[in-house]
């Protein structure tokens, strides 16, 4: 986990035709195609799992592969199982869904191995037919059906492939605000560099822990460019009496204490950003204020008649559970323009009105289409090795854990670790040996295929946490440094201590945010458990049957059945969710 | 095979390749119009055992999948069949045409390309109804 430039970035290309390989070697010279050896020839491509893993889980794994997703390859070649399949009917359809989804079998095997290299997936399909499946694999998706129109299809991939080695080699850190290189970050990443400059008001949400108040202050608002400050307010913390005061600011007299003019955070604000962090808390008289402060441009301070203009731009966070709220405000701004059916805009309205406590048409003003969504760690695990590394090094570069360091280091018979890249965070007793560095922190590889596992419900801030603090242990109050026979200097971090850690931060979890939803209780019961003839169709009749049950629990709300099943109710996720639901041969009309 | 997935093929193993290398607009040099053309429409799918021509990469899907597509999407494979006939011809005599015949051919790739997508579209949006 040491930070080392790498001259070329290496793709591997998994396809059963050499042309995307070809292409890449001619025009883009600047990347390593990467070899594959196979029946005692080199190719620039392989064709199969079986020619690609031995890259895959060598010492020089690729950044990137491209991956097909049809193999016509002979069924001993097809994963999941590698074996002859007949000639049966049967056996031709099952060997016709291996070829045609023969890229997600590989893209699964290889997310078990290699959680963090990059993955694009590639097809000629112009719906993705396995769009959700590749997401959860963390894929990039590339249609060439879009790239057909005007270029040749091979040339808009390697610009894609361009655009992904780019982001993945831009600096991880903006200020304190971590960014990785998981497909949703580059996206999140895309997207704040398109609104931050803007002076639209902005909403960012995402589960507690994921960021969102350094991704204002240390992105979104040095990106604005306003010259201004940059002012935080935590909707939160401050007494329902006096929100209104610590808003938009109060004159002397206006209540009891008010003994001079005092501003509010927006005129602090001026020509900067403000910062509404947690906005679901604020009252309901605060949000009509603030709501005519971003239609109108205007404020009035506690105590005075008197409107005056305000040039601050607002940016809001709130936790996942606004975007549920959002969307049901988008819902009802539908509805109300007679684009839905009168019982859908109904469903939907009851909905806001039974949780509503916040205003629809505030959230619509905060435009929810555009909100900045962090995902929850658990969604981005390929990003664990490298917030790893990050939180070593910042750990590293404080001068009091420096001086500590250097002292067990001494003791150890080492010398000073004076450059700051002389360290490693090795995860294994393999990266240990094969570290270049002067000390290398190590933590076993079970402690660390732990973390990896760990849902991480406090995300990035517990991550940290819990590293920071096992290092600190390390050094502070472990078992001190040992010189190795390669004259590295070893702190050894305790597996006990961080599994303690892991456990107590599991102990603290909150219930998963789908728990206790009755659509999938019943199949426990074997009332509702569906039949068929196959396991396949058993499989998808399963699948017909929760969506179908989650459809009617959400009111026939894509969104909100989005968010049942995997915490986010983002348009993307609605979407995807429409679509399986249609492919399942389901249909919102025969189920309302 | 459905309708649909027959026409989901075609565009993988044909319309997707035909242009693979294609630039947005034709090479300006005659030579590298030439060599790319050969590429996309003499070698358009290759293995261990060889290699095969955009023509008998239609060939084999036709004798394979054709029947399945009657009607309008009849006709659509029909339109794509001529394109690939005139194609056919032009791979032949690849290593002779004229500059005016490889812009021919380029022109081709576009409109089997395009062919196949709009076969793909309809053939799925038949299959949803």
């Amino acid at each position: 986990m040491s930070a080392r430039t790498r001259p070329r970035a290496r793709v591997l290309v998994i396809d059963d035709q050499p042309r995307t390989a070809e292409l890449l070697a001619r025009e883009a010279p600047e990347l390593e195609i990467q070899t594959v050896r196979s029946g005692g020839e080199a190719r620039a491509h392989a064709r199969s799992w079986r020619e690609a893993a031995p890259v895959l889980e060598g010492r020089r794994p690729p950044d990137v592969v491209v991956l097909d997703l049809r193999f016509d390859l002979p069924d001993e070649q097809l994963l999941p199982d590698e074996r002859p399949l007949g000639e049966s009917a049967a056996a031709r359809r099952l060997r016709r869904e291996r070829r045609d989804r023969q890229g997600l079998f590989i893209l699964e095997r290889l997310r078990r191995r290699r959680p963090e290299i990059a993955v694009l997936l590639t097809t000629a399909y112009e719906e993705i037919p396995f769009e959700q499946e590749a997401l959860e694999l963390k894929a990039d998706a590339f249609t060439y059906a879009a790239a057909e129109e005007e270029s040749g299809s091979g040339r808009l991939l390697v610009s894609r492939l361009r655009r992904i080695l780019e982001e993945r080699a831009a600096p991880q850190r903006t200020g304190r605000f971590f960014w990785g290189t998981s497909a949703a970050m580059r996206e999140l990443r895309r997207k704040v560099s398109a609104l931050a400059p803007t002076p639209m008001p902005l909403l960012v949400t995402g589960p507690t822990g994921t960021g969102k108040s350094l991704l204002v202050r240390d992105v979104i608002h040095p990106l604005s460019g306003r010259p201004g400050a940059f002012v935080a307010f935590d909707c939160a913390t401050v007494p329902e009496g006096l929100l209104q005061a610590a808003l938009f600011g109060a004159l002397r007299g206006s209540f009891t204490g008010a003994v001079a003019d005092r501003p509010g955070v927006f005129e602090a604000a001026a020509d900067g950003t403000l910062f509404l962090d947690e906005i679901e808390n604020l009252a309901p008289d605060a949000q009509k204020m603030l709501l005519t402060a971003l239609n109108d441009g205007t404020i009035r301070r506690l105590g005075s008649a008197a409107e005056t203009p305000h040039t601050a731009r607002v940016v809001a966070a709130s936790n996942a559970a606004l975007t549920h709220a959002a969307s049901n405000a988008a819902l009802a701004h539908a509805a109300s323009n007679a684009a839905l059916t009168h019982a859908a805009s109904n469903a939907a309205l009851g909905r806001r009105t039974a949780e509503g406590s916040f205003r629809s048409d505030l959230l619509m003003r905060l435009n929810p289409s555009l909100a900045l969504e962090l995902p929850p760690l658990s969604q981005r695990r390929e990003d664990l090795p490298e917030l790893a590394r990050l939180t070593a090094s910042a750990f590293w570069d404080n001068p009091r854990h420096r001086r500590a360091i250097a002292s067990l280091v001494r003791a150890a018979g080492g010398p000073d670790p004076e450059p700051a890249d002389a360290f490693t965070l090795a995860v294994s007793e393999r990266e240990a040996r094969d570290s270049a560095s002067a000390v290398v922190f190590v933590l076993p590889g079970k402690a660390w295929a732990a973390m990896q596992r760990h849902p991480w419900p406090g995300n990035l801030r517990q991550f940290e946490m819990i590293l920071a603090d096992s290092l600190a242990a390390a050094v502070y109050a472990g078992p001190g440094a040992s010189l190795d026979r390669g004259g590295r200097v070893r702190i050894p971090l305790d597996p006990r201590m961080l599994f303690d850690l892991l456990a107590g931060a599991r102990a603290s979890e909150p219930p998963p945010s789908g728990a206790g939803f009755s659509g999938f209780a019943g199949f426990g019961s074997g009332s509702e458990r569906p039949r068929a003839s196959s396991v396949a169709g058993f499989r998808r009749e399963l699948e017909r049957s929760a969506l179908r049950a989650l459809f009617r629990e959400a009111g026939g709300d894509f969104a909100r059945m989005a968010e049942r099943m995997t915490g986010s109710a983002s348009a993307k996720e609605a979407r995807a969710v429409r679509l399986r639901f249609n492919k399942l041969g389901l249909s919102a009309r025969d189920e309302k | 095979m459905g309708v649909s997935e027959a026409a989901e093929r075609l565009r993988h193993d044909l319309a997707k390749a035909i242009r693979f290398s294609a630039p947005e607009v034709p090479e300006t040099e005659t030579e590298a119009l030439r060599e790319r053309l050969h590429a996309d429409v003499a070698t358009t799918r290759r293995d261990d055992s060889g290699s095969q021509s955009a023509a008998e990469v239609f060939d084999a899907w036709r004798l394979e999948e054709g029947r399945h597509f009657a009607g309008a999407l009849g006709r659509r494979v029909d339109d794509i069949a001529s394109a690939i006939e005139e194609v056919r011809g032009l791979t032949v005599r690849l290593p002779s045409l004229s500059r005016p015949e490889l812009e021919r051919l380029d022109a081709l790739t576009r409109r089997v390309a395009s062919e196949c997508r709009a076969l793909a579209s309809e053939a799925r949006r038949d299959s949803r109804r």
